[in-house]
């Protein structure tokens, strides 16, 4: 109903057409976004504009439609590449919604977002929507030669099936631009896309990041808080906008900021709801030792802007991977020097993985959990823990997925057992990728190893 | 709102060259006008127009129109971008296995944040990269010259002339490429980056060096109570950084120092250190590398945050022709 031409509307009058034609209002979706701006676009009274308005929406009134019709034009799902993160995310990534990824430097966003705009692209019998990706940058560029590397060492990604071809960027350093871009140059470029039968339809927006947009301000003051929020305001609108329009995922990048001294005065004076009091229950994930330490920045507008959000943080735990999981990374090593930059006469890379650690603060689509995951030349993979606080449930969600119910791992409800179940759940919880106990033995060993006083102490100067 | 403003940008200037702002009076700004953006430290289109004394809201607006139509801005593909990016030019550190393992070099168009406790070759860093990045580009070098912003008083030519013998360079001409500022608090230090940027809009630089980046803000600036300032401050720096980056496509090396954290239990490493500056400094280095020191002369160099590179370290050796790939053990 929305793209329906104003020209070929036969209630209005052949006066009323050529008015709005002047404002340049085509459809009536222009027409009904804009009821007070539409006198001044057309440069008509208030009250003739009103008159049209009323015409156009008493013609227009929207069906109440029952939900088996919605059925059809339902929201889209395409995986991640890990059926774990899957899992934690409602079957993957949800378009016609705007999710969040925040963390603090080095925890990974960037590499999620990459992987996720590969993904985008496979066959949907494979999982994914056939879809392509546009990547906006704020300060950095692109890093290419990532996402080769990663396509080269998934396993489930080949040049076949996604390339650099489908995976649009541009660069905005400012807030006017982005807005420009997201309501001018964006749109154009969907519907270009759409119309082109050889190329793939935009099914992901990725902006890397925003925070770094809203850095440069001299002073905090009253004045600039107005601006940010108003700022902040009018981009997630243009960002929901698109994604409910042309049926796209919105992933936005956002920073961390530290938190200090919550834990002393636990209740406010006054029983006032305080912000910094009540943002630790979406502002940040509280699963593991130090996490609780950083939230996400840009405050409560952008909190409640978002749809999903999903906190990637670093703990200070290392674990050695079982040879299957580091023999996959091996390749990836392999595979980044064909591609140019040559690892050949670096170190090979033997010592123990970083574990992150992820949280699903909230999300309308699946409840919030929590897990580890460690990135690799692949990508990001979940390692699925012993983490019986927060078991992540999986979502059973509706028709296309139940195809890939069987892929979801046994984990998911091998971590659901008794909280007093240990042994059991650390067995069932863990993938034949992971070797716990030896793996856990060797990292104290190694702790103790290192822990010995260092020779260079004995030769101090 | 009288920071009324914003410039356009492209991801291509760093391959064809930034455009001088002198050609918005082909497109009728006045003369008067385009001096004044001079003088304000804005020497090409791609840039800031934040409120300048003397032009207008609907003046900055014109400009800004002007600016718009010369620079192109829209989307590109991954692949062009990636085409883009294997012409980028990377400066060698002076060791091969260095270079290795940062993709073949410190990266132009970003910033490369060093950080690690005394004594880890930072400095040593920064010297031999003042001189590498003079080398043609055939030698792994910028063929640029080199600014560097000293804010601890470490710089020494000494050093500079050492290194410029190992790779056949004549001393004196090494030297007058370098540009050298000391700095002496941080409002120093951040308009020290309006007058670097009216110099590269003259002749051709490759690389920036700020050496220590956060030194000046850890004396400027104490307690909590200022802390919110200190990052505000310290993430303008470093946004005009950034923006130096993109316009002039050269590289940018901060080092960075390094704080111990004596309530956190130790690691599987010890107690490890963490650098200075807080998620902003965190957030706005594209690539950030930990410097550890090794045995005699070695230190060891590990990726900490890279957007395309694992993480992984390497061994390079402190000589007295600069850095170097270690020497083997007998």
């Amino acid at each position: 109903m929305d793209s329906i031409q104003v020209p070929t509307l036969p209630y209005l009058s052949q006066a009323q057409k050529s008015v709005l034609k002047k404002g340049n209002v085509q459809t009536v979706a222009d027409l009904l976004l804009v009821p007070q701006d539409l006198g001044r676009r057309c440069r008509i009274s208030p009250l003739e504009a009103k008159s049209i308005f009323n015409t156009v929406c008493q013609n227009n009134s929207p069906q109440i439609r029952s939900l088996s019709d919605v059925g059809d034009d339902a929201e889209q799902v395409f995986s991640t590449g890990d059926s774990y993160l899957d899992g934690a995310l409602g079957g993957g990534l949800r378009t016609g919604m705007v999710w969040e990824v925040f963390g603090q430097s080095a925890a990974g966003k960037t590499q999620m977002a990459l992987q996720l705009s590969l993904f985008v692209q496979i066959p949907i019998s494979m999982g994914g929507l056939s879809g392509s990706a546009c990547y906006i940058t704020i300060s950095s560029n692109l890093p290419t030669s990532r996402l080769l590397q990663i396509m080269e060492a998934h396993p489930q990604l080949s040049p076949e099936i996604c390339n650099l071809e489908n995976i649009s960027t541009i660069k905005s350093p400012t807030i006017p631009i982005l807005i420009q871009i997201l309501s001018k140059i964006l749109p154009d470029l969907i519907v270009a896309k759409a119309n082109d039968p050889k190329s793939k339809p935009v099914r992901l927006v990725v902006i890397d990041a925003l925070a770094e947009l809203f850095r440069s301000d001299d002073k905090t003051t009253t004045g600039t808080l107005v601006d940010r929020s108003q700022n902040i305001v009018e981009i997630s609108t243009l960002l929901h906008s698109m994604a409910s329009k042309y049926n796209l995922a919105v992933l936005v990048l956002n920073e961390v900021t530290d938190v200090f001294g919550r834990d002393q005065d636990e209740t406010s004076p006054g029983g006032d709801l305080s912000y910094k009091q009540q943002s630790r229950w979406f502002g940040g994930g509280d699963s593991v030792s130090g996490e609780s330490n950083k939230e996400a920045s840009l405050g409560l507008v952008w909190a409640n802007q978002v749809n999903v959000r999903i906190m990637f943080s670093r703990t200070g735990r290392r674990r050695y991977l079982e040879d299957s999981v580091n023999s996959k990374r091996r390749k990836g090593v392999d595979g980044a020097s064909l591609s140019g930059s040559s690892n050949t006469d670096t170190e090979p890379d033997d010592g123990p993985t970083l574990i992150r650690r992820m949280s699903v603060i909230f999300s309308s689509i699946a409840p919030p959990c929590s897990f580890d995951y460690i990135v690799t030349a692949a990508g990001i993979s979940a390692v699925p823990d012993d983490d019986i606080l927060s078991p992540p449930e999986r979502n059973f969600l509706p028709t296309q997925e139940e195809a890939r119910d069987d892929e979801i791992p046994a984990t998911a409800m091998g971590s659901q057992v008794a909280p007093l179940d240990v042994g059991s759940a650390e067995h069932d919880a863990q993938p034949e990728t992971l070797d716990t106990t030896s793996a856990e033995d060797e990292e104290w060993e190694n702790y103790w190893n290192t822990d010995s006083i260092p020779e260079e102490m004995y030769s101090m100067e | 709102m009288s920071q009324s403003s914003q410039q356009e940008q492209d991801d291509e200037q760093q391959f064809s060259g930034p455009i001088l702002v002198g050609k918005l009076q082909e497109a009728g700004i006045n003369a008067n006008d385009i001096k004044k953006l001079i003088e304000a430290g804005l020497n090409t289109i791609e840039s800031h127009l934040i409120a300048i004394k003397g032009i207008s809201e609907q003046k900055a607006d014109k400009i800004i129109a002007e600016a718009s139509k010369i620079v192109p801005l829209g989307f590109q593909t991954a692949t062009e971008v990636h085409a883009h990016r294997s012409e980028l030019v990377h400066i060698t550190t002076g060791s091969k296995q260095l270079d290795a393992l940062l993709g073949g070099g410190i990266e132009t168009g970003a910033i490369t944040e060093m950080f690690g406790e005394f004594r880890t070759g930072k400095s040593q860093l920064c010297h031999t990269l003042a001189v590498t990045c003079q080398l043609p580009v055939s030698m792994g070098g910028g063929e640029g010259k080199c600014l560097y912003i000293d804010t601890e008083g470490t710089f020494r030519p000494v050093r500079l002339l050492a290194v410029a013998e190992r790779f056949g360079l004549n001393g004196e001409e090494v030297l007058d490429n370098v540009a050298y500022a000391r700095a002496y608090n941080a409002d120093h230090q951040n308009t020290l980056l309006t007058a670097a940027s009216a110099l590269m809009a003259e002749s051709r630089f490759c690389l920036l060096i700020v050496d220590s980046c956060t030194a000046l803000y850890r004396t400027d600036f104490s307690g909590r109570g200022e802390l919110s300032n200190r990052q505000n401050h310290l993430g303008k720096f470093l946004h005009t950084l950034q923006r130096l980056a993109d316009e002039f496509g050269i590289a940018v090396v901060v080092t960075n120092q390094v704080m111990s954290s004596p309530d956190a239990a130790p690691g599987a490493y010890g107690n490890e250190k963490k650098p200075i500056g807080g998620n902003i400094m965190a957030h706005a280095s594209t690539t950030r590398l930990q410097l550890r020191k090794g045995r005699g002369n070695n230190r060891t160099c590990k990726i900490y945050d890279s957007p395309c590179l694992p993480e992984m370290e390497t061994t390079f050796a402190i000589l007295n022709s600069g850095i170097n790939d270690p020497e083997e053990e007998t």
